[in-house]
């Protein structure tokens, strides 16, 4: 019995909800906790990250070590809690492979997020309207928005 | 050097920091759950994390900038779309006139972000991109060094 498994059993994970979320049936979500079936590309393997991540319910096991046991393919992948994780450098993919670390540090007590924006050619209203999107989506998951503050410039230096 | 690196006309990276608007205990709870949420989600925006390993990335907050003048009319500029977004989104809460939200709701507004990020990255070459705190990128430039 996978450690997912018994989440799921113990009410921890909501694998309806999660196969819903997935966009998958919930027989094939089953298969691939049984292990009979294994996502068949990036797309699949991102929803469920995706998915899992929604489920906060489970943060207390995405980052203890049984996490790894879940016996997934996800175990490298998912876990980006910043609360918990803290000590934990962990390899996102999506964050540039085996070089990037990224490493979560203890957001209890910032309490903030970082938005680095590459403004490219864009206007400032482009830029406004999708970290006003941002805000609102918050506000959306029952938060009260976000305030913005410009804390600095960052350069990509000329190695030329 | 990898065209990566040269999105921007000038180069730079402008950041502006998000904290919620309140700070209530309710608040905090909710808040931790969206940095969970949120992470991962733009945190799978790939590009500027290649960037970052194309490229070294120079804290100029305290290397001072390439010039005064310059990092003055950088500073200005992030501070009007701070202030553009504010305005910007009391506009849209006026428009906005549930009281309540499904996922489906959530789900919709999640892919016009989407859509809007992909617009920015595609016909503009720019991208946001979020980190929990400056130590992601200090950390990475240690990394790289350390290679």
């Amino acid at each position: 019995m996978t450690k997912l498994k018994e989440l799921i059993e113990t009410g921890s994970i909501d694998i309806e909800r999660l196969a819903n979320d997935i966009g998958i049936s919930l027989e094939h979500l089953q298969s691939w906790i049984t292990g009979t079936e294994e996502p068949k590309d990036i797309d699949e393997e991102e929803a469920l990250w995706h998915a899992l991540s929604l489920q906060t319910t489970l943060k207390n096991d995405l980052t203890n070590s049984s996490f790894g046991h879940l016996g997934l393919w996800i175990k490298d992948k998912v876990i980006i809690d910043p609360i918990q994780v803290a000590k934990v450098p962990v390899t996102p993919k999506y964050w540039g492979g085996d070089n990037f670390q990224l490493y979560q540090t203890n957001l209890n007590d910032k309490n903030q997020l970082q938005f680095i924006i590459d403004q490219g050619d864009a206007s400032n209203e482009a830029i406004a309207d999708i970290l006003s999107d941002l805000s609102i989506l918050y506000r959306m998951k029952g938060g009260s928005g976000i305030n913005f503050e410009t804390t600095g410039i960052l350069s990509l230096a000329n190695n030329e | 050097m990898s065209d990566l690196m040269y999105h921007s006309e000038d180069g730079q990276l402008k950041v502006i920091q998000g904290r919620p608007k309140e700070s209530s205990t309710k608040e905090l709870s909710s808040w931790k759950k969206f940095v969970r949420f949120i992470l991962p989600w733009l945190g799978k925006k790939r590009e500027l994390g290649d960037r970052f390993l194309a490229a070294k990335v120079i804290n100029e907050e305290a290397n001072a900038f390439k010039t005064y003048a310059e990092g003055m009319v950088q500073l200005a500029t992030a501070k009007k779309i701070a202030q553009e977004t504010t305005a910007m989104e009391n506009q849209k809460l006026a428009a906005i006139t549930q009281i309540s939200f499904t996922p489906a709701d959530i789900d919709a507004k999640m892919a016009e972000i989407e859509e809007k990020m992909k617009l920015l990255s595609i016909v503009h070459g720019g991208s946001v991109t979020v980190q929990s705190n400056k130590d992601l990128v200090v950390k990475n430039i240690e990394t790289q060094e350390g290679n």
